[in-house]
């Protein structure tokens, strides 16, 4: 299968399975919030759509994405950074143009410094467990 | 195609020969396999000459361009015509790995494995030469190592 089919066919999986999660998300919130949580200059249904559209397209961007793991000489760290960069770019994007978030400078360094930390934990966990195999394996021969 | 094998026990010198109107690429195939089975080694090309590399001598097997090559123990490199899933098929019990989609190691010849800081992970085998191995394949030489490695 080519790449770009590969894209495609993750993208369309995606889309669903991030309307999935975007929803579970704003079920706990509501249940949390006890019913209150929404922003009064929306109206329910442009929220609903916006909401919709844009849990939907970061699935299909996630998960279209997950491909760069799939290219077998990029190390970890470069498949990570690309996939946290390109991914960073379309939900900042997203995140602003729905008003996620405010355009802030801080809110968006906050934004940009948890996601970041996130992938710098995946990355120090692979490391981590890589490099606790090959030791293993090492002391084996 | 007929197939007739006369067993005589007085045959001195042992051989096999093919009555064809052509050579397919499927006889081809039988023949290379026949010729590796009584040299117990492969076909290893360089320029215009051709050299019967042992089976033990070989250290990696790898794609390059799109054609097979054969670095040896001691760091000559052959061109050969197997296709890499061949030579794995051929020769796994002999203790051949792959260790990514371009290359096959021999798995004797294991020194260490290595990972640099960011996560790329590569094998040194004995006669210094380093091979990249991309992490699903990291599972296989464990395996390979945990079961006592030197399959022979």
């Amino acid at each position: 299968m080519s790449a770009l089919k590969k894209i495609l066919l993750r993208s369309l999986l995606g889309f669903p399975l991030g309307v999935a999660i975007g929803a579970t998300i704003q079920l706990v919130i509501v249940v949390l919030m006890r019913g209150k949580p929404f922003d009064e200059s929306y109206s329910k249904l442009n929220y609903y759509i916006s909401a919709y559209l844009a849990t939907g397209f970061l699935g299909a961007a996630g998960a279209g994405l997950s491909v760069v793991y799939e290219i077998e000489k990029w190390s970890i760290l470069k498949k990570l950074a690309v996939h946290a960069s390109l991914l960073l770019i379309i939900l900042l994007s997203i995140a602003l143009l729905i008003g996620w978030l405010e355009i802030s400078i801080i809110q968006i360094a906050v934004f940009i410094g948890i996601f970041v930390a996130i992938y710098v934990i995946i990355f120090i966990a692979m490391w981590m467990y890589y490099k606790k195999q090959i030791d293993v394996i090492n002391k084996e021969i | 195609m007929n197939v007739n094998v006369n067993v005589d026990k007085k045959n001195e010198e042992e051989h096999v020969d093919f009555y064809v109107r052509e050579v397919s690429s499927n006889l081809q195939k039988i023949i290379d396999n026949i010729t590796n089975l009584e040299a117990e080694g492969i076909l290893g090309y360089q320029g215009s000459d051709i050299a019967v590399i042992k089976i033990d001598e070989i250290a990696v097997i790898y794609v390059e361009k799109r054609k097979v090559f054969c670095r040896t123990c001691d760091n000559d490199i052959y061109a050969i015509k197997e296709r890499l899933y061949e030579f794995e098929e051929l020769f796994s019990d002999s203790g051949f790995l792959r260790v990514s989609s371009s290359s096959i190691i021999n798995g004797n010849m294991i020194k260490k494995l290595m990972m640099d800081i960011t996560g790329s992970i590569s094998v040194m085998l004995t006669n210094g030469i380093t091979e990249f191995v991309s992490r699903r394949n990291v599972t296989r030489i464990k395996e390979f190592i945990g079961h006592g490695g030197k399959k022979k």
